[in-house]
């Protein structure tokens, strides 16, 4: 049978008999073959319907009896399973058999999109990201999400996202449920997760649900593949710049599987290379990350996972000079990464109550250090900097999912987190001093909350998600607390066209400080204290969705609003590494250069409305999007602007995203994108002026640098760098092989070679009108070809 | 931290930044206009109570431009002690406005308002504070760590700094010489600062810092120069007033600004419906005989 496939029926006399005539169905929907439990699967039973939760668990409360159980899935296919009379409460695992061609045109939606639950959040499957033109050879799951409406990227090349006009600070990107810091590997051109041991990515950017908190502006919730049970497997690629390999499989039988992906580029490798070949010493470049997962299944109601990632760029750099009387050497590091782990426990109490209990760690550590030694007249002296920066979390939370009726299902649960900030350190070593300094000294702080919510369904069209959120955070003899009701209600027409609105509060205790516009590893994290507030939202959006076309299509549509209070930013000027420079040894880094963060930063507020729609196929010889968004984004910050409110930098009137996969056939695929956005706004100045003459400059007969112009800036953000436009293309060809299966892929980024906007400057001032100043445009990547190797077996 | 080690921090971490721009980049010059901007007045002055009054009025222009700036020779320049009117400036030449005889007067408030055709009128007020409290001049001779041959001075002075204020200093150091053209000027020496506190920054070749470290105390400071033998070398010490002290901080702050992901910074200005800077500084100059 190879539609549907029912392997496991298990059924646990767990309750007593109803004499009400209502019993409860409840399991988990997983791959047939993997083992891989199904997040977000619909399982429904005559009118009655429910989605797996994160962990592929569903409840349904049923008429006793005979029972027939749809189970849908995307690129699964549908289970209909008619279960015998059922007189008492049943687990029943559904295993789903994987689509062995994707090429039918099988009318499968994954996630109803009509469905309350889907409102304001994207999911893309780890297939669906692969699909995509990719860079350098790297399909990436952050690039695919900027392609979606409401997110912007920054700058090209980078892994920041701007959810509905927040921050990238304000984004809780969530690594199998452990908070990651830092999601940046070169600079951004990757993010962190390995493609292929992503199972899901979900983006949640409004109408947060009770369980989510702690940021502003959206919930970015990476869960990775759990490690194939039932068989040995592996896959991998070798791109131009980075390889990579994932095997999984079971351990002795079913009961337990482990995973291990790995993944490095070899940039340093290249640059050697080319460093041997002309003779010039050349700057080292890498990175690594490592995924392992181990979960092991003790019984039909309890299943242990233990989840660890691990990775790290590194950047070195050697300078040697020898001279006549004199011989220098210096050496510079810079390291960054961050490690995450995670202990669940699923358990299930009873066929109505889920649980998850969690044991969290989560570390982001920035560190440079700088040695310079001098050999002059048979005298050496030594010199060396070293900057630290660092964030490490520990913590418990316990997640709970209880079917109290066919109508209500509710969840609660809770957090505590044990954050240690060490924002910077310094300490300086020279031949006779030692100097060390703690400018903001450790900050330990203590986060906390509480949630529960209730989802409805009050009639056959109608449901609502009534939440409250409650957190709190105690830190240097200072406690916040937020209470957030967290609403959504929605209407299904008997047309099926669902309109839904939604009401969320958000409290943030973290702030991101940086001296740039765009994220680097210098950016440090800082929290919340008695002098700088936490920042806080509210958001509320309007929106209607419908599946169109025999449920082939899905069109979203949604409006918003957000505010957002006591953002922070560096004051204007604030220039964080420059100061390190500047500090001299002698002196009191902690009190002159660097005085506490409280002192360098403006607060404010931000405020953000737009309208985003979007039009999604996802299955099929064809799939992809189009997506359109209109956003306006504001802030208006103390003693930044002269208090005037100014366009957010990465503010962009008109987005739009048409992304295309095509299967020609079983071996040949295409895939492309295209992006158009309004340019960002940036801050030139509009006019010159003479600088005051500066007495102590003149001296006949030489140069003397001096500055005899400054620049007016006027209004922040006071200028549109021109629109941003991009085609990717890509072509995979696979084949079949004896020992499983072989992939080509060329991509080609900017495929139309358009020189995108990366910043805009103005050349120096000059006194030589033969050289006039002028406006130069920056660009980052041009037509960028690459090709990429997949096996998997 | 000498500033050759700072420079290759600086060249390391940016190249760092850069290394996407590094292997992909390519720069273009694009076609961009900006927005016309009306040119405004700009009032350059500081004053001090040994010097007659001297104020540069100039005006505005587009940024790319980079025609000469125009000098403003038709405005009236009246300066008000406090609400009081004194007297008006003559315009000398090109756009220089001077008074006669009158001399400002340390911690007097003044404001200058300043018109022309064409232009908004501004104003701007300041003061120049009191003379630096320094004493305890010594100096002796030492010689250079890193080529013990090479003869230096070291200069020290007790400096008093009032409590309870924010104040700014700006120190430098000249002799007179003629060598270049035969024309006299006035030739800076670099200074080297020793313990306990360094310059903050530098602008051409006067050495700024706060008080920051040394609010309300009688602090010691030591500065080096190459000795000059036979030559008596000045040593200015003033104090600034804020204004000018975040001027200075600022225009150098814009003016070297190599990171081009820090979002620019404005330049401070304490001409209202104007720009530029009025402010006032105080100084104590020592004659050393070498």
């Amino acid at each position: 049978m190879r539609r549907l496939y029912l392997v496991l029926l298990l059924a646990l006399a767990s309750s007593s008999y109803t004499a009400l005539a209502q019993v409860t169905v409840s399991g988990f929907v997983q791959d047939a073959r993997s083992g891989e439990r199904l997040a977000g699967a619909m399982v429904s039973a005559g009118v009655t319907g429910t989605t797996t939760n994160t962990y592929g668990f569903y409840s349904l409360r049923v008429p006793s009896g005979a029972l027939q159980v749809q189970v849908r899935y995307l690129g699964y296919t549908p289970l209909s399973f008619s279960a015998p009379t059922l007189r008492r409460d049943t687990l029943i695992t559904l295993q789903l058999q994987p689509l062995e061609n994707e090429l039918r045109e099988v009318t499968v939606t994954a996630e109803k999109v009509t469905d309350l639950q889907q409102a304001n959040r994207l999911s893309m499957r780890s297939a669906e990201l692969k699909q995509l033109p990719r860079l350098m050879g790297e399909a990436d799951a952050v690039k695919a999400l900027q392609l979606m409406p409401g997110v912007q990227a920054g700058r090209e090349g980078s892994s920041d996202m701007h959810v509905r006009g927040g921050g990238p600070d304000q984004n809780l990107i969530l690594l199998d449920g452990v908070p990651v810091y830092n999601v940046s590997h070169l600079l951004g051109m990757f993010s962190v997760f390995n493609p292929d041991a992503i199972k899901n990515v979900d983006l949640v950017k409004g109408g947060f649900p009770a369980p989510y908190g702690g940021r502003l502006s959206s919930i970015m919730d990476v869960q990775l593949k759990e490690g194939n049970n039932q068989q040995f497997s592996g896959e991998g690629a070798v791109g131009l710049i980075s390889s990579k390999l994932l095997l999984e499989g079971p351990i002795r039988n079913e009961k337990t599987s482990y995973l291990v992906a790995a993944r490095r580029t070899y940039l340093d490798a290249l640059a050697a290379a080319a460093a041997a070949l002309n003779g010039e010493k050349m700057s080292n470049y890498n990175f690594y990350d490592i995924n392992t997962k181990i979960n092991h299944t003790f019984s039909a109601t309890d299943r242990l996972y233990l989840s660890v990632y691990g990775g790290q760029d590194k950047f070195s750099d050697k300078d040697e000079y020898a001279g006549q009387n004199q011989q220098e050497e210096q050496q510079f590091k810079m390291r960054w990464g961050n490690a995450t782990s995670a202990l669940r426990w699923n358990h299930i109490f009873g066929p109505r109550l889920f649980s998850n209990l969690t044991l969290t760690h989560s570390r982001y550590s920035f560190s440079q250090d700088t040695e310079s030694s001098t050999i002059q007249s048979e005298n050496k002296t030594q010199r060396q900097t070293e900057y630290s920066s660092s964030i490490k979390d520990w913590g418990a939370k316990a997640d709970f999912d209880f079917a109290a009726t066919a109508r209500h299902s509710i969840r609660f649960g809770g957090s505590y987190t044990y954050h240690n900030f060490s924002p910077e350190s310094t300490t300086l070593r020279t031949d006779t001093l030692t100097l060390t300094s703690d400018s903001f000294s450790t900050i330990r702080a203590h986060e906390f909350y509480t949630y529960a919510d209730d989802r409805l369904q009050l009639s056959e069209r109608l449901q609502a998600t009534i939440g409250l959120h409650f957190s709190g955070f105690a830190v240097n003899g200072a406690f916040y607390t937020s209470l957030q009701p967290r609403l959504a209600l929605g209407y299904t027409s008997a047309k099926g066209i669902s309109i839904r609105a939604s009401y969320a509060t958000m409290a943030q205790y973290l702030h991101l400080l940086s001296n740039t516009s765009t994220g680097t590893p210098t950016d440090i994290w800082v929290p919340a204290t008695d002098k700088v507030k936490p920042q806080r939202s509210w958001q509320t959006t309007l929106g209607a969705a419908a599946s169109l076309a025999q449920n082939k299509l899905e069109l979203t549509s949604d409006l918003y609003y957000k505010e957002m209070q006591d953002v922070a930013e560096f004051k204007d000027g604030g220039d964080f590494i420059g100061d390190f420079i500047r500090s001299g040894p002698e002196t009191n880094f902690a009190n002159f250069a660097a005085p506490p963060y409280e002192t360098r930063i403006a607060s404010g507020k931000g405020w953000s409305y737009g309208w985003e729609t979007m039009l999604r196929k996802r299955q099929g010889r064809t799939t992809g999007w189009l997506a359109y968004t209109l956003a306006w984004s504001w802030r208006q910050l103390d003693s930044i602007n002269h208090n005037q409110k100014y366009p957010y930098t990465y503010d962009s009137r008109h987005s739009i995203a048409l992304v295309a996969n095509h299967q020609l056939n079983e071996r040949w695929s295409l895939g492309s994108s295209w992006v158009y956005r309004t340019g960002f706004a940036t801050t030139l100045p509009l006019t010159r002026y003479k600088a005051l003459e500066d007495p102590t400059a003149y001296r006949p007969g030489t140069y003397s640098p001096t500055i005899e112009t400054a620049d007016y800036l006027g209004e922040r953000n006071n200028y549109r760098m021109p629109s941003y436009h991009r085609l990717d293309l890509s072509l995979t060809h696979t084949k079949k092989k004896n020992w499983g299966e072989r992939s080509w892929n060329l991509s080609v980024y900017n495929a139309y070679n358009h020189k995108n906007p990366y910043y805009l400057y103005l050349s120096s001032t000059g006194s030589s009108t033969s050289s006039p100043r002028r406006l130069y445009q920056k660009s980052l990547f041009p037509v960028l070809p690459s090709v990429s190797y997949g096996f998997k077996f | 931290m000498d500033s050759s080690f700072r420079k290759m921090l600086t060249r390391k971490i940016l190249f760092l930044l850069y290394l996407p721009l590094l292997l992909w980049s390519c720069t273009d010059i694009v076609e961009l206009e900006l927005p016309e901007q009306e040119p405004q007045l700009v009032v350059n002055s500081m004053f001090t109570p040994d010097s007659a009054w001297s104020v540069d009025i100039s005006a505005s222009q587009n940024a790319l431009s980079n025609a000469p700036y125009e000098q403003v020779q038709n405005a009236t320049v009246e300066v008000y002690q406090g609400s009081k009117y004194l007297f008006n400036l003559a315009h000398t030449r090109n756009g220089k406005y001077k008074s006669e005889e009158a001399l400002p007067k340390a911690l007097e408030h003044y404001t200058l308002k300043v018109s022309a055709p064409g232009f908004p009128a501004c104003e701007a007020s300041n003061f120049a504070p009191a003379l630096p409290a320094t004493r305890a001049l010594k100096v002796a001779r030492a010689s250079s760590s890193i080529d013990p041959n090479i003869p230096e001075a070291e200069v020290s002075f007790v400096l008093d700094d009032a409590p309870n204020t924010q104040n700014y200093y700006a120190i430098s150091a000249y002799f007179p010489d003629t060598a270049y053209t035969g024309e006299a000027y006035k030739n800076y020496v670099g200074l080297d600062f020793q313990a306990p506190i360094e310059q903050e920054f530098t602008m051409g070749n006067s050495y700024f810092f706060s008080d920051k470290l040394i609010d309300g105390k009688a602090t010691t400071l030591k500065q080096r120069y190459t000795l000059i033998e036979g030559k008596t070398v000045y040593l200015n010490i003033a104090q600034i007033s804020p204004d000018y002290y975040h001027y200075a901080r600022t225009l150098v702050k814009q003016s070297y600004n190599d990171n081009f992901m820090t979002t620019p910074g404005p330049v401070h200005n304490n001409i209202r419906n104007g720009l530029g800077i009025f402010a006032g500084y105080n100084t104590v100059t020592y004659h050393i005989k070498h």
